[in-house]
């Protein structure tokens, strides 16, 4: 006792009130006894929200939202955060502003939105590796979280943009509509959370719900429910047009995100493809041309830049250690076939090269170059379609397949030119020879292939005035407008190439001036394609559900 | 484990349940919660009253280890009744923000603030204030404090500031918030007391909102009118098509700064409609026939071509309110930033006064206050009033709280402080020497703030006590002093419905970061005044000594025994003398009875001629701008609810400038392009948000990016000296693609 006292007295009122500071004796007091109920309290508000019954056939659970009832709080956001244990920043719901309605008659309507628990899920379809599943008897569409690689196609996959990547897990993730706590009678967060009842669960008709999707999107303006026939019911006793985003003074909206690993690696793999095929083509074109000096040369550059190419690709994934799953979603995922496509590939590229440097095997370095360049062909056809089914127009399969066959060609076509032209340099008379009569021919592939392009890009912009509404209008705004500086780089960068082409055809490629020109022709190419394939990403406008504040 | 291996392997192609499953595993929380995540299912539960808004919800914090991991909203609280917005749900982000004061920090020779110890820095505030006061008097040192902090700290504050410190000036902060509903009511009802409860939200079948967002700036308030069971007509009186204004059922677009021309026309046409009770207004008011004869001037052609509002709209509101058996009318700060917000929310009670809609469930002229505890400060923060909504000139009174609080009266000044607006134009005229700023942000928050910015510079010596060093304030100070945030302190909030809330300590404050009640009783004893509030030992014993102070006036609560009695009841509404404790009901409701606070037991009908606007917009600024909350996840200055990674995801990252499609149009810009927004006194960059729901020729700004009030206008209500925030003229000029 006494000694305490002492204690007491030696301290200064500072670290006494540093003491306190530290002493969360107050819980004690007033800390809640142990809750006798089994049932959590807050289930009487909202036992009316979520279904008495399991889905029966043909059913299954899907939102429901009460437009008229969302006044844009976001408390669901911020539940969904909290009850779920979710990471900094992480929601699996989130809020949007429409500004309908006009000058006299303004129609705010907010938007709240979570996973639409897709009768036809895209996320699960483009899986790479199976980490989807679609739960036979709720619908709930639940993400395998060790499952996942972390390739975020999903995330374009999904005409909502549901799934999230967590940079930190390296992993998306996703709503699994509260599965636990539906199956032992809560509500999900979200619908705990509403202060007025806007969102509920309900059973919903399998069938009813792809008749809605025939008949339009989820709300005006958002994406096509034919894709992925989405569950969530929005409700509300207004005319339909006045929820419909008013067009007065609407931009372009911003730039969509840019990917560089996956800009890079598909100009590379695309460069190194185009290689393959070109040095076939020479082959074919001028037999005699394409000489035993050269060929290893472009074949250990097409494996080079391919390996390269995997690699960021690799690099890219969230959690490249498992990149061997990706072979799983063969059977339904655009995304395997072309990186198993690419595999192959590569594993014929060094094949052949092996062929070209050990005379055992030279007799199959014919057969070897056309089955490379073969897997190489449908590994850039496996690109187009990974981005075409997105069902986003910028990325339509028509368009993306010319702009990858076009980049293909001129890449590799540029990429021989400039191995022909420095063999020429380096290397001996035949391959002079060679050059000479293989250089003019690549160099105004070159150049023809470029100014196609260059004139489909210029047509595509000046389609601006028409369409008004359309997305391909949008992306042509957002090129001549937030993107413009990569646009007019683009050009200027296309451009020097198409110039650098034909001084190349012009002056041939038996020279040292010929070699500088051809090699700042590819450097020219290179870049353009690089800053064009970003942009494939950047502007890609498809229509969202309500974004904004 | 038998076969562990084997699984593995199959593993790596087709994961299981793993790792990154479990970490999002569910299991029953426990204590009446339903599932929680298992990595912070709680060990114990406690609730308490949350920091941010007037509201009071009370949120259900999860413990581990004695602190808190997680939080839920309180399902059977009075207030929110299980729900809660964002930034209750995101409270406890801040405090663990990664730019937490943890030492005070103290401006050295060559201008850099670094860190010394307590003791270094205690005694540079006694000595220089000192220093200060010793020059210019002891009026020349002022403070700025907070509706932010809990009772007991603003009361030892006021204590020792006022009565031990001889500081004469010093604002509460209500300037900013709730200065212009004090004055009305303490004016009309005779006492600073807004009369309502929430359940009136639900009882009503004619709701009125003025000036005021519930939806957004306190949506847990619109979930009581989301369960009101009677159909309720809801009126919106605010100039743009807000989220509120969506969900009413008649929304009335007036012209900015038109609402007391709007709510005398609708008086007038009450009394033509004879919707007048008469009964009520003989037997419990004064000044009637006056104010009566004050609006027949505002006819029906001049109310409509004051606020732009179609005469038929008028006219449906005003039978919407004779015809509504149980009318509330509410407003927030559209009314009280007013450069005549008094006359305003004294025309919204004489509506409430000449129908009979107060003292009835579903009535009132009721104010919704900012803060969470702008309430306690209204009443204990001594600043404006002596405590308990006393007279600083009425001797009486300073013999009163004398007597209680066991001090000489000497020490109580006989001049009430002066309000923020006069702090700051007494630092620019030299009066002011040394200022001490708690918990607020004038440097972001104060109107014209370039201005501020400047005169902050001419301190002798400026204090600065946060949460956060990095506060726009904080970075102009010579002295900062690291507080513990709300969650790391105890204390009571007062919240809107006068409901008073515990607020507990569940979280450490991080390094040396101390409490600001702490920081109040350290700084009494180096100033050497110590003695004198010996009696102030502990937040507790200082919500005793209010109790004490309260008693026999309107607000007494001296049947409130302990933060125990809080705790069990979830919170008590004031009026509840000593010897009410048998039973409290849940919601109380003042003016039962028909008698108010005056000596007559009468309300007043308080009146006046509206002014023009002390800046109408001109050839060079022709568009007026408009300024309010931004989001449900925003807060003030966003010194706290910017720490929320989550919370950032719910508003614009870039500033954000609300323009018509027409003007937008004249402009030739479109969405998403910047803008500058400039006044005669600053400007500031901003994308554009095309949007019908602001009106031609007026732009709207959300006020939680600091560069806004560069922009707003300085004129102050004159009677209740609040500024208004919500009315400038500017323009707004393209930026070419080289600016942006």
């Amino acid at each position: 006792m006494e000694t305490d006292t002492l204690q007491v007295q030696e301290l200064t009122p500072i670290d006494r009130y540093l003491a306190e500071q530290a002493d969360l004796t107050a819980v004690e007091r007033f800390a809640r006894r142990h809750h006798p109920s089994a049932v959590p309290t807050p289930s009487r508000y909202y036992r009316d929200l979520v279904p008495l019954q399991r889905p029966g056939a043909g059913q299954q659970y899907g939102f429901e939202v009460d437009l008229d009832a969302c006044t844009g709080c976001k408390a669901c956001v911020t539940a969904c955060h909290n009850l779920n244990g979710l990471d900094a920043g992480e929601s699996w719901r989130t809020v949007g502003l429409v500004h309908g309605g006009s000058e006299a008659a303004p129609r705010p309507q907010t938007v709240t939105t979570g996973c639409h628990h897709c009768v036809d899920p895209a996320c699960l379809k483009g899986c790479p590796v199976n980490a989807y599943e679609k739960d036979p008897v709720t619908g709930i569409v639940a993400h395998l979280d060790d499952q996942c690689i972390g390739c975020r196609y999903c995330v374009l996959t999904c005409p909502y943009e549901v799934p999230r990547y967590n940079a930190g897990l390296g992993i998306v993730r996703k709503c699994d509509l509260c599965a636990g706590r539906l199956a032992a009678g809560e509500a999900p967060a979200c619908v705990q959370s509403c202060p007025n009842a806007a969102i509920r669960v309900s059973l919903v008709d399998t069938a009813s719900a792809m008749a809605a999707a025939a008949t339009g999107p989820l709300l005006p303006g958002a994406p096509a429910s034919t894709v992925t026939v989405p569950t969530t019911i929005y409700r509300s006793a207004r005319p339909p047009d006045e929820l419909a985003p008013s067009t007065a003074g609407t931009g372009s909206g911003r730039p969509g995100q840019a990917h560089p690993p996956l800009a890079v690696m598909l100009v590379l793999t695309q460069l190194a493809v185009g290689t393959s095929v070109v040095d076939l083509a020479a082959r074919a074109l001028a037999p005699a041309a394409m000489v035993d000096e050269l060929r290893p040369v472009t074949a250990a550059v097409a494996l080079a830049v391919g390996v390269v190419a995997l690699a960021s690709s690799v690099c890219h994934l969230g959690r490249p250690a498992y990149a061997f799953r990706a072979v799983l979603g063969l059977r339904r995922s655009w995304l395997s076939r072309e990186i198993v496509a690419f595999g192959a590939f590569a594993v014929l590229a060094a094949a052949h090269g092996w062929a070209l440097l050990v005379d055992v095997a030279r007799p199959l370095e014919p057969v070897l170059a056309l089955l490379a360049a073969l897997a190489g062909v449908v590994g850039v056809g496996c690109s187009a379609l990974v981005y075409a089914v997105t069902g986003r127009a910028w990325w339509a399969l028509g368009r993306t397949a010319a702009t990858f066959a076009s980049s293909s060609l001129a890449l590799g076509s540029v990429t021989v030119l400039a191995t022909v032209a420095s063999a020429a340099v380096i290397g001996g008379r035949r391959a002079e020879q060679a050059a000479g009569e293989l250089g003019p021919l690549l160099a105004v592939a070159v150049a023809t292939v470029t100014a196609i392009k260059l004139l489909a890009a210029a047509a595509f912009l000046s389609r601006r005035s028409g369409n008004a509404s359309g997305e391909l209008h949008r992306s042509a705004l957002l090129l001549l407008g937030p993107l413009r500086a990569g646009t007019r780089r683009r050009f200027a960068a296309g451009l020097a190439g198409l110039i650098l082409a034909s001084a190349v055809a012009v002056a041939g490629t038996s020279s040292v001036t010929g070699l500088a020109l051809a090699g700042a022709c590819f450097v020219a190419l290179v870049t353009g394609e690089l800053l064009e394939r970003s942009q494939f990403f950047t502007a890609v406008a498809p229509p969202r559900m309500p974004a904004g504040h | 484990m038998a076969g562990g291996r084997p699984r593995s392997v199959a593993n790596l192609l087709v994961a299981g349940q793993g790792r990154l499953a479990q970490g999002l595993a569910r299991r029953p929380g426990g204590f009446g919660l339903g599932q929680v995540p298992a990595r912070l299912a709680p060990e114990s539960v406690t609730s308490m009253v949350c920091g941010y808004c007037s509201v009071g919800c009370s949120l259900d914090v999860h413990l581990r280890g004695g602190e808190a991991v997680n939080l839920s909203p309180t399902d059977d609280y009075p207030v929110n009744r299980g729900r809660a917005c964002p930034k209750g749900w995101e409270a406890l982000a801040p405090l663990r923000a990664d730019d937490r004061a943890t030492q005070p920090l103290l401006r050295d020779e060559r201008g850099r603030l670094v860190p010394v110890g307590w003791d270094r820095a205690l005694d540079a505030f006694v000595s220089r204030f000192k220093a200060v006061q010793a020059e210019h008097g002891p009026a020349s040192v002022a403070f700025l404090s907070t509706g932010q902090i809990v009772t007991e700290e603003m009361a030892l504050l006021g204590a020792v500031a006022k009565f031990g410190m001889g500081v004469v000036h010093g604002d509460g902060n209500t300037r900013q918030c709730m200065a212009t509903s004090v004055v009305a009511y303490k004016q009309a009802f005779g006492f600073d007391a807004p009369p309502y409860t929430y359940a009136d939200l639900e009882e009503s079948d004619v709701i009125v909102l003025a000036g005021s967002n519930l939806c957004v700036a306190h949506p847990i308030l619109w979930e009581r009118v989301c369960r009101n069971t009677h159909r309720p007509e809801v009126v919106v009186i605010d100039p743009r098509a807000t989220e509120t204004a969506r969900a009413a059922t008649q929304h009335i677009a007036l012209a900015p700064k038109s609402d007391l021309v709007l709510l005398y026309g609708l008086a007038r046409l009450l009394v033509d409609r004879g919707a007048v009770d008469r009964s009520f207004v003989e037997a419990h008011t004064t000044g009637f026939d006056k104010f009566a004869a004050h609006v027949a001037p505002y006819t029906l052609p001049v109310v409509a071509s004051a606020t732009g509002v179609a005469p038929e709209a008028l006219e449906r509101v005003a039978a919407t309110i004779a015809g509504g058996q149980r009318v509330s009318l509410w407003w927030t700060m559209g009314v009280n930033q007013s450069h005549e917000g008094v006359l305003v929310a004294q025309a919204i009670i004489n509506l409430a006064l000449m129908t009979g809609n107060i003292g009835r469930p579903g009535t009132g002229a009721n104010s919704i206050t900012g803060q969470c505890n702008a309430m306690g400060s209204r009443l204990f923060s001594n600043t404006t009033n002596l405590f308990g909504g006393r007279d600083f000139t009425d001797a009486a009174h300073r013999e009163e709280v004398a007597g209680l609080l066991g001090i000489g009266v000497e020490h109580i000044p006989g001049q009430p402080s002066w309000a923020y607006d006069q702090i700051v134009e007494g630092i620019a005229t030299g009066d002011i020497r040394g200022l001490w700023v708690i918990a607020t942000n004038s440097a972001h928050s104060w109107i014209n703030h370039t201005e501020l910015h400047d005169l902050l510079g001419r301190l002798d010596f400026l204090v600065v006590q946060d949460m956060f060093p990095t506060t726009e304030t904080a970075q102009r100070a010579d002295l900062v002093l690291p507080a513990a945030g709300w969650g790391e302190k105890e204390g009571t909030f007062i919240n809107s419905e006068r409901r008073i809330g515990l607020v507990k300590r569940v979280a450490r404050a991080p390094g040396q970061a101390l409490d600001d009640f702490a920081i109040f009783k350290l700084v009494a004893e180096a100033w050497g005044c110590g003695e004198r509030f010996a009696a102030w030992s502990s937040p507790e014993a200082v919500f005793e000594i209010l109790t004490r102070l309260s008693a026999g006036r309107p607000c007494d609560f001296g049947g409130v025994e302990g933060y125990g009695m809080v705790h069990e009841l979830g919170g008590v509404q004031w009026p509840l003398p000593l010897g009410t404790t048998a039973t409290v009901a849940e919601q109380r409701r003042l003016f039962a009875d028909g008698r108010f606070f005056h000596a007559d037991g009468r309300a007043r009908f308080c009146f006046g001629e509206p002014r023009p606007v002390r800046e109408a917009t001109s050839r060079r600024y022709p568009l007026v701008l408009l300024t309010g909350r931004g989001s449900s996840g925003q807060w003030h200055t966003q010194t706290r609810t910017s720490k929320s990674a989550l919370l950032r995801t719910l508003y614009p990252e870039d500033p954000q400038v609300e323009m018509a499609p027409g003007d937008a149009d004249e402009l030739g810009v479109v969405a998403d392009e910047w803008v500058e927004v400039a006044s005669a006194r600053g400007s500031m960059r901003a994308r554009v948000l095309v949007t019908p729901t602001v009106q031609r020729g007026q732009v709207f700004l959300a006020m939680h990016h600091p560069d806004v009030n560069r922009l707003t206008f300085p004129s102050v209500d004159p009677q209740s000296r609040q500024p208004s925030f919500k009315h400038c003229a500017v323009v707004v000029r393209r930026l070419e693609s080289w600016e942006t």
